[in-house]
């Protein structure tokens, strides 16, 4: 079960059997189910997955940010020796921000329209250290300044709404690397930008975590960004973690026919634009009604009567810690690996 | 600005023919039932009712520019001093009435976006629905009964000192607490959903910090502007409560030269009440551009 990555580091994140649900009307709802992943210092993990495959709110969940109705029902988030779900409010409080960083989706709702940006990013600093406003001020400026934003001291006093919407995630990175914690999460954090913005915060970020070492888990349903910046990656579907492996590895060979279905959706530059993409048929299941065997049986050509009745449990798959929740696994190597 | 002046006009305009139109004589309500058409004549004469409409609309506008209301039928004194005697009273009913209501809003209001569902939560709502529902007069007349007839605590009518402000503003604040009540929890719950409030937990920012500052300050202008529809319901709506207890303000006047058919008495507090209305609208405006950073741009 456990991730088996060949490396003699400690993982810097550590998620074991993370379940968090949902209390809905028509009972309660499992939007993430038995995830488990290590995050290894300097390296970056990307959780791919459609809307409401459940990798935002297991971002969510390390966060402890998940509110009402929603609630971590079981696992551990083992993050600098401790336990984070077992903390009580202010010791999490004192982690957030600290510790670790986040990149939310959206930077224009994601920040206080009322509150200058250099409001804004003192108020961390003084949640979490005793020194002046301008004291904050300056490392304000010295982190919009490392993010690459022209001219920082003049932006503190402009509001989220007035900048661009790059120049605006760039405020949103250098927010998350205040206090220079040791794990970023980014939760979607190019998907409200254009497509050249999006190389740029990508480049960015890349570059950010080769210079200042932490650990990055990059949130996409974008499976190029993913392999732009992912040393590793989990794709997740329905609440569940259907495959991980390492990035390249994935991309040569994908070993659940929904990762493959996934990449063969995608458009490249050799794809014939005069045929129609190729689409997964059917929708994503409701979480109110997850299928009883595999959560992707339904829309898997190659299931069988056992993929509905029973679930495949993720099992190791070939090297370099490659998992993979499927029966049928695709590409020869993994076939001997499984099957026992 | 212009539609402001506009509003005015017609509110003047309006106001003089609905009081010519309300049936009884001023002359009359001034004179013992007794009185001959002689007597009758000279008080038209004196009160300028016996000129044509268009004679006596002439002489009230051209009064106002002046700040001239003309004088009141009933009291022969200059109508705008006459006002003038009654609004501190009336100021401090409405102010005092307006501060109870605020704050027993903002904190059950913000406590109950808070903790949806809380005891304090439904405490507000049945107060609030108990608010909206009793008429003002009602919860007047029981205030005066349990807390002055029975209890003895205050006096029921008259002016004598803070004392008698008590109870009229408690049934003031009771009629406007609600609608403050409903829009500060409503808003509250707005701000405290944005994503923007996610991001400031996700930073570690503190729970009280995050509603009382980041959620409270963009839930202050939906509060700005009920707090401007008060001011307005408050200056003009005290009446009911002034006449229930019988206190010594604008309200008071107002009825009491209803009754009177005192022409430019109740033609002069409805103009003030309009032009205060409109100030109040005004200021109001200004502060939404204090609050807003995004407004004063586009201004």
């Amino acid at each position: 079960m456990v991730s088996s990555l060949p490396t003699d580091r400690a993982p810097a994140l550590s998620v074991r059997n993370l379940t968090t649900v949902f209390q809905t009307r028509e009972g309660v709802v499992r939007a993430v189910d038995n995830l488990s992943f290590d995050v290894y210092p300097g390296e970056c993990v990307g959780i791919v997955g459609e809307s409401g495959s459940g990798k935002s709110v297991a971002s969510l969940s390390i966060m402890g940010l998940i509110g009402y109705p929603g609630r971590v029902d079981q696992g551990q988030v083992e993050f600098g020796g401790r336990d984070l779900l077992l903390l009580n409010d202010k010791q999490m409080r004192s982690i957030r921000g600290t510790q670790i960083g986040i990149i939310f989706q959206d930077p224009l709702t994601a920040l206080n329209p009322l509150f200058t940006v250099g409001r804004q990013m003192t108020d961390v600093v003084r949640a979490h250290r005793k020194v002046s406003k301008s004291d904050a001020a300056a490392l304000a400026v010295e982190k919009l300044r490392l993010v690459g934003v022209s001219a920082p001291e003049s932006r503190l006093s402009a509001y989220p709404w007035e900048l661009s919407g790059g120049l605006r995630q760039r405020v949103a990175i250098a927010m998350a690397l205040l206090l220079d914690p040791q794990l970023i999460i980014a939760d979607e954090p190019t998907t409200a930008l254009d497509v050249s913005i999006q190389a740029q915060i990508i480049e960015l970020l890349r570059s950010l975590k080769d210079q200042l070492n932490f650990s990055l888990i990059f949130v996409s349903h974008d499976l190029g960004v993913i392999r732009s910046i992912a040393d590793r990656v989990i794709v997740m579907y329905a609440g569940h973690t259907l495959e991980t492996s390492q990035v390249d590895a994935l991309f040569q060979q994908p070993n659940h026919p929904y990762t493959a279905a996934l990449l063969g959706s995608a458009p490249t530059l050799a794809s014939d634009p005069n045929q129609p993409l190729p689409a997964i048929e059917g929708r994503l299941p409701s979480l109110n009604n997850v299928p009883k065997g595999c959560v992707f049986a339904p829309r898997c050509h190659f299931s069988t009567e056992r993929c509905v009745s029973e679930r495949p449990l993720l099992q190791t798959a070939g090297q370099d810690g490659r998992q993979v929740a499927c029966f049928y696994p695709l590409g020869a190597p993994v076939n001997e690996g499984v099957g026992r | 600005m212009l539609q402001n002046l506009v509003l005015i006009v017609v509110i003047v305009l309006a106001v003089f023919i609905l009081m010519r139109l309300t049936a009884g004589d001023p002359a009359r309500m001034s004179t013992p039932v007794f009185a001959s058409d002689e007597i009758l004549q000279t008080y038209r004469e004196q009160f300028g009712t016996d000129k044509p409409l268009t004679a006596q609309l002439w002489d009230f506008v051209s009064g106002l520019p002046k700040g001239d209301f003309g004088t009141s039928f009933r009291y022969q004194e200059p109508v705008f001093s006459l006002i003038w005697q009654r609004v501190p009273e009336t100021l401090l009913l409405a102010f005092t009435a307006l501060v109870l209501a605020l704050v027993f809003a903002l904190i059950v209001g913000i406590a109950g976006a808070r903790w949806p569902g809380s005891w304090i939560d439904r405490f507000g709502i049945a107060a609030s629905t108990f608010g909206q529902s009793a008429p003002t007069f009602w919860i007047g007349l029981m205030l005066v009964l349990i807390f002055s007839v029975n209890l003895g605590w205050f006096p029921a009518v008259g002016f004598t000192g803070w004392k008698s402000l008590v109870l009229p503003a408690i049934a003031v604040a009771l009629a406007v607490m609600p609608a403050d009540l409903r829009v500060i929890r409503a808003s509250m719950m707005d701000a405290l959903n944005q994503d923007y409030i996610r991001t400031a937990r996700a930073f570690g920012v503190s729970e009280a910090r995050i509603t009382l500052f980041y959620a409270l300050r963009n839930a202050a202008l939906p509060l700005v502007t009920v707090v401007g529809i008060d001011l307005g319901y408050l200056l003009g709506g005290t009446i009911v409560t002034e006449v229930v207890f019988n206190y010594p303000g604008v309200g008071q006047l107002a009825i009491d030269s209803v009754n009177a058919r005192d022409y430019p008495v109740i033609q002069a507090i409805t103009i003030l009440t309009a032009m205060v209305f409109v100030f109040v609208n005004l200021v109001i405006d200004l502060l939404y551009m204090a609050l807003d950073p995004r407004i004063r741009i586009e201004a």
